[in-house]
């Protein structure tokens, strides 16, 4: 009871002191709060928060003004977050895991006053909330640039003579795939990688390896280690640790021919020989936009995708150990991709279960995450995050003939 | 030589005969205020912003708007909650830390009614089975450490601990089974489709349920504990087993129903949040509350009335540092820091409410005196 009061009184003093504060002084002006999966020390989070911080520089918003949540999981909290940003005075919140976007959902349908954008998520289109929006780059198409440089390496690997029995199965050189989860997102992602190699060396099979963790370094070296085993001479990678270039680095060192092609950054500090290159993102390029509409009090739209044609998607600077002539291969399909005269997803240069595809479905309007609508295979291509068709996350999820998934 | 006399010591520490409370107002209240301005000199120190911004940031944070005072209370609530369910065990010295385990059985075992039996029975029929399988599951997670304590005399502070991390990986196994390939289980009803067993609002309030439950079961402790014969039992036991005994109370007894309440408040406060506050489950539900609990519970000496003021203060200067923290881009570990500096004060303060300290002249002449007094029992 003595204690009870003590605190009480102790309280009251607070109070007291907090009545002459009154409010955040800086609560008028724009603020942006930003929810990541993991900080700095992670590349695919750090493509995220270079492209945010580039973007506020770029709109005169400073740095005090941006609010960051690092390390936020794919579970409560992230609503803890969100709620936190909300009450910090963020009117636009960003979110940049896939697994974010139902947390993220449950916040924005109390919140209508707050924007809410759910990077790489896919169910903006079906909940029709107008402050919950989807955003992703068509980095699809910087995958299928960075298959195309795989593909010149494994040519050359093949007319040099270097490749092992081991390194072909049927008369097909192996390429090895470290993918996080089993879902549309990664699916597309190799896919498009895999017709990159095909575009200039036809006669590959790829292994897809799952790890089930978005960054785990432990567990990508490991598949990547067992994908090498099983005699994979490239080893692409849709998670976003530097776990897979560094097992390929050390094969590589200790004798066995494989390549790495990463995701997200650089990879020559962790692999200088054996990184060809990583399929990157630009995020500044949305971030800019959207931070852009919601700083004036604009709407930011439900589903935004660019690629090449704005910038938003790359390739990171070629590795010492790419074949000659890559350099000028990139530059040609780059140009292609722009041009709008290569489409990556062309369905003349792949088969499921040996027939051509004439439907896929683009759209799940069931929540049974299998899509049954929409169908996007139009003039001869699968229109992949097309914002016309209020898509921007990938969508691709045919399992096309010469990829095995492992587990 | 033998004339000279030992010198008495500069000062003394002697324990008080009784507790004082004027003593006990004046040590908690400078606790407080001491920790405050410490607190607030390393919050300007390491966020190199200007008193200003960071008293008003401090100070603001859980009140300065509906939604941050709705925030605030939601947290003080369920800390609270929590404690109140750890009191009574710890009243008895039976040192449940499995809070967290507890909490996190009863919001799976609610999740588990959600999303198996959806819409196939009204909300009337669903919101109680929920409810009371939580408590059940939460309660008997709590009675397996006692049962072994009664039977074989096992070590009650491990045995609940180590059924934290079991309840953990439960959890993550019904979890991931549910997700199947997606990275997240995300919210129940974005998953099944339904919304049945959600607690609606109450007074227009969203966790309107959350904070009216944590009050009545506050309101209820404070009678259990103080007012009723099992909260004498329970205060026998915890002071003496022979005692106990000796009066013919049967412990065996009272340890395990004291055991299965305090896991079976836990599992309330899992409930709770599944169905009132997060409406997800997994191996982040409940925070680090199951922990931080049970300081609440110590500092609150069990009283279910001094336990509210400490977790309003305790959420109050959390909420605060994490303001300052958004304001300076700092890390959120220094919101700990902060809590742990209102920690450090407010025990060390118990020390100036039990020992006093007696100086030498003091005690040659007025306080010397005074305590012979004391000790003389005039």
């Amino acid at each position: 009871m003595k204690k009870l009061l003590a605190l009480a009184l102790s309280l009251v003093l607070c109070l007291t002191v907090l009545a002459g504060c009154g409010g955040n002084p800086d609560e008028k002006s724009f603020k942006v709060g930003c929810i990541m999966v993991g900080d700095e020390t992670e590349g695919y989070t750090f493509a995220h928060i270079k492209g945010i911080k580039d973007a506020c520089k770029a709109l005169g918003i400073p740095d005090e003004n941006i609010i960051w949540k690092y390390k936020v999981g794919e579970d409560e909290s992230c609503q803890t977050a969100a709620e936190d940003l909300i009450n910090a005075g963020c009117k636009l919140i960003i979110s940049n895991s896939y697994g974010h976007q139902d947390y993220m959902n449950a916040v924005a349908k109390k919140h209508s006053d707050v924007q809410f954008v759910a990077m790489t998520g896919d169910t903006a289109k079906k909940d029709n909330l107008d402050n919950f929006s989807n955003a992703f780059t068509k980095v699809y198409e910087s995958r299928y640039v960075s298959g195309v440089v795989a593909g010149l390496k494994i040519k050359e690997l093949v007319e040099s003579g270097k490749l092992t029995d081991k390194n072909y199965s049927d008369g097909k050189v192996k390429v090895g795939y470290v993918g996080a989860y089993n879902y549309a997102e990664v699916v597309s992602g190799y896919t498009a990688f895999f017709l990159g190699i095909k575009s200039v060396y036809p006669d590959v099979v790829m292994d897809v390896h799952y790890t089930s963790e978005w960054y785990h370094w432990d567990k990508e070296n490991e598949a990547c280690k067992a994908l090498i085993q099983r005699g994979c001479v490239i080893i692409g990678q849709h998670a976003d640790s530097t776990g897979a270039p560094s097992a390929a680095e050390d094969a590589l060192k200790a004798g066995t021919v494989v390549y790495s092609v990463g995701y997200n950054i650089d990879m020559l500090p962790y692999a200088p020989t054996a990184a060809l290159t990583s399929a990157s993102n630009n995020w500044e390029v949305y971030y800019k936009y959207a931070i852009g509409l919601a700083k004036e009090g604009k709407d930011v739209p439900t589903n935004w995708a660019e690629g090449y044609e704005t910038g938003a998607v790359g390739i990171t600077d070629l590795g010492k150990s790419v074949a000659p002539g890559t350099a000028e291969k990139v530059a040609e399909v780059i140009a292609a991709i722009k041009a709008g005269t290569l489409h990556v997803f062309d369905t003349n240069t792949f088969t499921v279960n040996g027939q051509k595809v004439t439907v896929a479905y683009a759209t799940d309007t069931n929540g049974d995450w299998v899509n049954d609508a929409d169908n996007a295979i139009k003039d001869g291509y699968y229109h992949e995050s097309d914002v016309t068709m209020n898509q921007s996350a990938p969508s691709f999820s045919l399992r096309i003939d010469g990829i095995t998934e492992l587990n | 030589m033998n004339k000279k006399t030992v010198k008495e010591p500069f000062v003394r520490i002697v324990k008080r005969p009784y507790a004082d409370l004027k003593v006990t107002v004046i040590a908690n209240a400078a606790a407080v205020v001491l920790a405050l301005l410490l607190s607030l000199l390393l919050l300007m120190a390491v966020s190199g912003l200007g008193p200003d911004k960071v008293l008003g940031a401090f100070f603001s944070a859980s009140v300065s708007t509906g939604n941050r005072l709705l925030a605030f209370l939601q947290d003080a609530a369920l800390l609270l909650l929590i404690a109140i369910g750890l009191a009574p065990a710890f009243k008895m010295h039976f040192w449940n830390i499995g809070a967290q385990g507890q909490i996190l059985m009863g919001g799976l075992m609610t999740a588990i009614c959600m999303y198996y039996i959806k819409d196939a029975v009204p909300a009337a029929v669903l919101i109680p089975v929920m409810l009371i399988s939580a408590l059940l599951i939460s309660g008997v997670w709590c009675l397996i450490p006692a049962f072994f304590k009664v039977r074989f005399g096992a070590n009650e502070t491990l045995f609940t601990l180590m059924l934290n991390y079991v309840a953990i990986q439960i959890v993550m196994c019904f979890t991931d089974t549910w997700k199947g390939t997606k990275s997240a289980f995300g919210v129940i009803d974005r998953f099944t489709g339904s919304a049945n067993g959600y607690l609606g609002r109450l007074f227009g309030i969203d966790i309107g349920w959350t904070l009216l439950i944590s009050m009545l079961l506050t309101v209820l402790m404070f009678i259990y504990l103080s007012r009723t014969k099992h909260g004498y039992e329970i205060a026998v036991v915890g002071e003496s087993l022979n005692t106990a005994r000796y009066a013919g109370i049967n412990d065996r007894k009272v340890i395990l129903r004291t055991a299965f309440i305090s896991g079976a408040i836990c599992g309330l406060a899992g409930f709770l949040y599944v169905s009132n506050v997060s409406h997800t489950i997994s191996a982040a539900t409940g925070g680090n509350f199951g922990f931080t609990a049970i300081i609440v519970a110590w500092l609150g000496a069990f009283n279910p009335a001094v336990m509210t003021v400490i977790s309003l203060l305790l959420t109050f200067v959390s909420k605060g540092a994490g303001d300052v923290r958004n304001l300076a881009g700092l890390d959120s570990s220094i919101c700990d820091v902060v809590v742990c500096i209102f920690l450090f004060f407010i025990l060390g303060c118990t020390f100036f409410t039990r020992y006093q300290l007696v100086f030498r002249h003091k005690a040659d002449k007025e306080g010397g005196s005074e305590l012979k007094a004391k000790e003389a029992g005039v």
